[in-house]
């Protein structure tokens, strides 16, 4: 071991001493005092470095670690977690009840249950009376859309409508136009037994409901075909 | 739970102290420290499970302290208020040379913080190079080098320049000569 090397071994870990550190420092004048100005060094060093520590340092940590903060914690992440659901679900219900107004669906579904309508109309009126109901709301509907069993006029929500009666393959379908209403796109809602498609027009809503295997969809495609908006 | 209690409160005992100091040197705020501290150990009482082993736990321990601070750094800017260096206390008794002591606390206020790590991890837990080497993520001779260069520096600093006039300031000398 030379000298640069026995510097550069004491400056870098003057507390470890090692057989060959002690016999150069044994054999160099020079060295010794070196390692020995290192090792003072080192010690003033150790008791600058190790600082006055704050008096409460390890009280404050456990305080704010105890079992009863941190079953608050735990209280606290479970409502946190509890709020973040709820609002999901607010959230979810708002944006489900803006896109599937499901409160216009079941007014739709009681209304159509408790209509006069209701009561197995058989055979297919004339045209002109569904011109009769619908071109007040400001729509009709050619003579394309196919036979029609009933027509009448009715009230949604307080407001004008017309609740049509159109044989499916299933049985009958009603279609409720409510130029009063507002939806945001078209939304299907399934119930037992039966299915409703509520569907945006350029003046107000349709609604069409019949059994759930019904081709409701064949329906709206007529209607949309044969529909005139006034 | 009493018992995980029981092991935490050993932890903290053992090893806050020591975190606070590693913690001041490397930010230089007393707020600062206390709370890269105390974020540590709220870390560790949540990974607590996985640090049975005393000395892995103290690893653990430098490891997240270290991160917790580049964090603070990386984050933000904080701001720092300036430490009174002259009012900080040594703890180790029958060292009274306190102009001395004033002196190396500037100059290791001075050294950058990457010679000032490997000193602080070797001196306040008595770590080798290779061991520190492990933590820093450095090779063991670039460890080395550092601790040889943070040693030659203070000695620099203590024989010259802004250091060495506190002492012309106070009169006083050091009391060995440095090569």
């Amino acid at each position: 071991m030379n000298c640069l090397d026995f510097h550069r071994r004491c400056l870098a870990d003057p507390g470890r001493i090692d057989q060959d550190l002690l016999e150069h420092a044994r054999t160099c004048g020079r060295c010794s005092e070196f390692f020995h100005e290192a090792r003072s060094l080192d010690k003033k060093l150790a008791a600058v470095i190790r600082c006055e520590v704050p008096a409460n340092l390890a009280t404050n940590i456990l305080l704010r670690r105890s079992p009863r903060e941190h079953g608050m914690r735990k209280f606290s992440a479970y409502f946190a977690l509890a709020a973040t659901l709820f609002v999901a679900v607010a959230i979810g219900l708002v944006v489900s009840w803006v896109h599937q107004d499901p409160d216009l669906g079941a007014l739709v579904m009681a209304y159509v249950e408790s209509a006069p309508a209701h009561r197995s109309p058989a055979a297919s009126i004339d045209h002109g009376v569904m011109d009769g109901v619908l071109q007040p709301l400001g729509m009709a509907l050619s003579r394309d859309f196919g036979p029609v069993l009933a027509a009448r006029p009715c009230l949604i929500r307080g407001n004008d409508a017309a609740h049509l009666v159109v044989p499916g393959d299933k049985g009958r379908v009603d279609l409720l136009y409510m130029p009063y209403e507002e939806i945001a796109k078209r939304t299907e809602v399934n119930r037992k037994d039966s299915r409703l498609i509520l569907i945006p027009c350029p003046k107000g809503v349709l609604a069409i409901l019949g059994r759930e295997d019904e081709q409701l969809a064949a329906i709206e495609s007529r209607f949309h075909a044969a529909s005139v908006w006034l | 739970m009493r018992a995980k209690q029981a092991m935490f409160t050993a932890l903290v005992n053992a090893h806050a102290a020591d975190l606070y100091r590693y913690a001041f040197w490397l930010c230089r705020d007393r707020t600062l420290a206390e709370d890269l501290v105390q974020e540590t150990f709220a870390r560790a009482w949540r990974a607590f499970d996985s640090l049975r082993d005393h000395n892995a736990a103290r690893q653990w321990l430098i490891t997240t302290l270290r991160r917790e601070h580049a964090r603070l750094f990386a984050r933000q800017q904080p701001e720092i208020i300036e430490v009174d260096l002259d009012g900080l206390e040594s703890v180790q008794p029958g060292y009274d040379t306190r102009v001395e002591v004033l002196v190396l606390r500037k100059a290791l206020a001075k050294l950058p913080n990457e010679y000032l790590e490997p000193l602080l991890l070797q001196v306040l837990w008595g770590y080798s190079c290779d061991e520190i080497a492990g933590l820093l993520g450095l090779s063991g001779g670039a460890v080395m080098t550092r601790l040889s260069r943070a040693r030659r520096k203070l000695r620099n600093l203590l024989e010259t320049g802004e250091c060495q006039s506190v002492f012309v300031e106070k009169g006083v000398q050091l009391h060995h000569e440095l090569p």
